[in-house]
């Protein structure tokens, strides 16, 4: 009977030190490299309410994936500027993604230039393409996205070694700017 | 102590020391030598760069391996730059020093497994670099060839010394593939 005792008050001791191990790796099962990029953009800009003008030219799905978990849920979402110097944003412009399923979608940027795709309404099954229609100009990714929703996540500023800077519709600022109903 | 239980302890304390034996044993490094006989031979460098067009714009663009945290780090002009000077597609055009770049990257993946195979002692299946883009074996980037396709000839072909360079000529173009199959 003496054994029995002993035999429990043993497995009661596995069985809490098994439960805190568990907790304790669930307690780190974040992910350090999302936490430090999300602490790495900043708090909101002054004036600008989180909403769909927010944060305009930073990786959208840091936050609005499954794994962000904040509301509204992307697939895809980017920010459009006039030129390769200028931020200066372009609303309106069409931006047609393709799917490697044959599938297509098309979002409009915002005055901020922001364009975003919900998750619920269009999740594209990689790699995808991107093109880009603004008035007469048509512009196309020359590669396509294998994984990465947010455009910032290659195109973040300044371009350089590793990334490929900002998003823009026309190559030269001195040509005519696209038709731009925010300006 | 009766003699025979004296005996079932004995036996005992020999399974035990047994099992520690083992258990140690695994514990130990392994000190030998990967490649201990085998002189290593890699694929051409002067024949790589058609098989590293292709995978710069089907695997090295800046959300797959033109990252520095990836360990098949590919470079070129559409993705990450050796010179931070440099960004993706200025100037449009690879470097010999990010060929070379790529190429040790590469080459430096399975070095032994991939001497064995130039020398067809190995399938191109004992490659990961194969493996991986077939879709045989986990892969973030998805499946990216099969069998016999463009890409798939153009990096089987280098990695067993028969280069095929029409088929990397093809693997390299750029774009969305279209309704009727081209690109």
């Amino acid at each position: 009977m003496a054994v029995h005792e002993q035999r429990y008050r043993l497995s009661l001791g596995g069985a809490l030190g098994l439960t805190i191990g568990l907790l304790s790796a669930g307690s780190s099962c974040g992910d350090p490299v999302r936490d430090e990029l999300v602490k790495s953009l900043g708090p909101e800009k002054a004036g600008v309410p989180p909403g769909p003008m927010h944060r305009p030219n930073q990786p959208c799905l840091a936050c609005h994936d499954e794994e962000g978990g904040e509301e509204p849920l992307l697939s895809v979402g980017g920010t459009i500027y006039q030129d390769p110097i200028s931020t200066i944003p372009v609303g309106d412009v069409a931006v047609s993604i393709f799917d490697s399923m044959g599938r297509s979608f098309v979002a409009t940027t915002n005055c901020a230039g922001n364009f975003m795709v919900r998750s619920s309404e269009f999740a594209p099954a990689y790699p995808i393409w991107l093109e880009l229609d603004a008035g007469k100009i048509h512009r196309s990714m020359d590669t396509a996205s294998f994984r990465e929703g947010s455009c910032a996540g290659c195109h973040a500023d300044p371009a350089g070694g590793t990334s490929a800077g900002h998003v823009y519709i026309i190559d030269d600022p001195m040509d005519p700017p696209p038709p731009n109903p925010c300006q | 102590m009766s003699p025979m239980r004296n005996a079932k302890i004995t036996q005992l304390l020999q399974a035990q020391a047994l099992l520690v034996s083992f258990a140690l044993g695994g514990c130990q490094p392994d000190t030998r030598s990967p490649n201990s006989g085998l002189a290593l031979e890699f694929p051409s460098r002067e024949d790589f760069t058609g098989p590293a067009d292709a995978m710069q714009v089907k695997c090295g663009t800046l959300d797959c391996h033109g990252q520095i945290g990836r360990n098949l780090r590919l470079y070129g002009t559409y993705g990450m730059r050796l010179d931070n000077a440099n960004n993706p597609i200025d100037p449009f055009v690879t470097s010999d020093d990010e060929y070379d770049a790529s190429y040790w990257s590469v080459t430096a993946l399975e070095p032994e497994d991939m001497t064995r195979v130039l020398k067809g002692e190995a399938s191109v299946i004992d490659l990961a670099f194969i493996r991986k883009p077939r879709g045989l074996e986990k892969h973030k980037g998805h499946q990216l060839m099969t069998k016999g396709d463009p890409l798939d000839r153009c990096l089987v072909g280098w990695v067993t010394g028969t280069p095929d360079p029409d088929s990397c000529m093809i693997a390299k173009m750029t774009g969305r593939p279209q309704p009727d199959g081209g690109t």
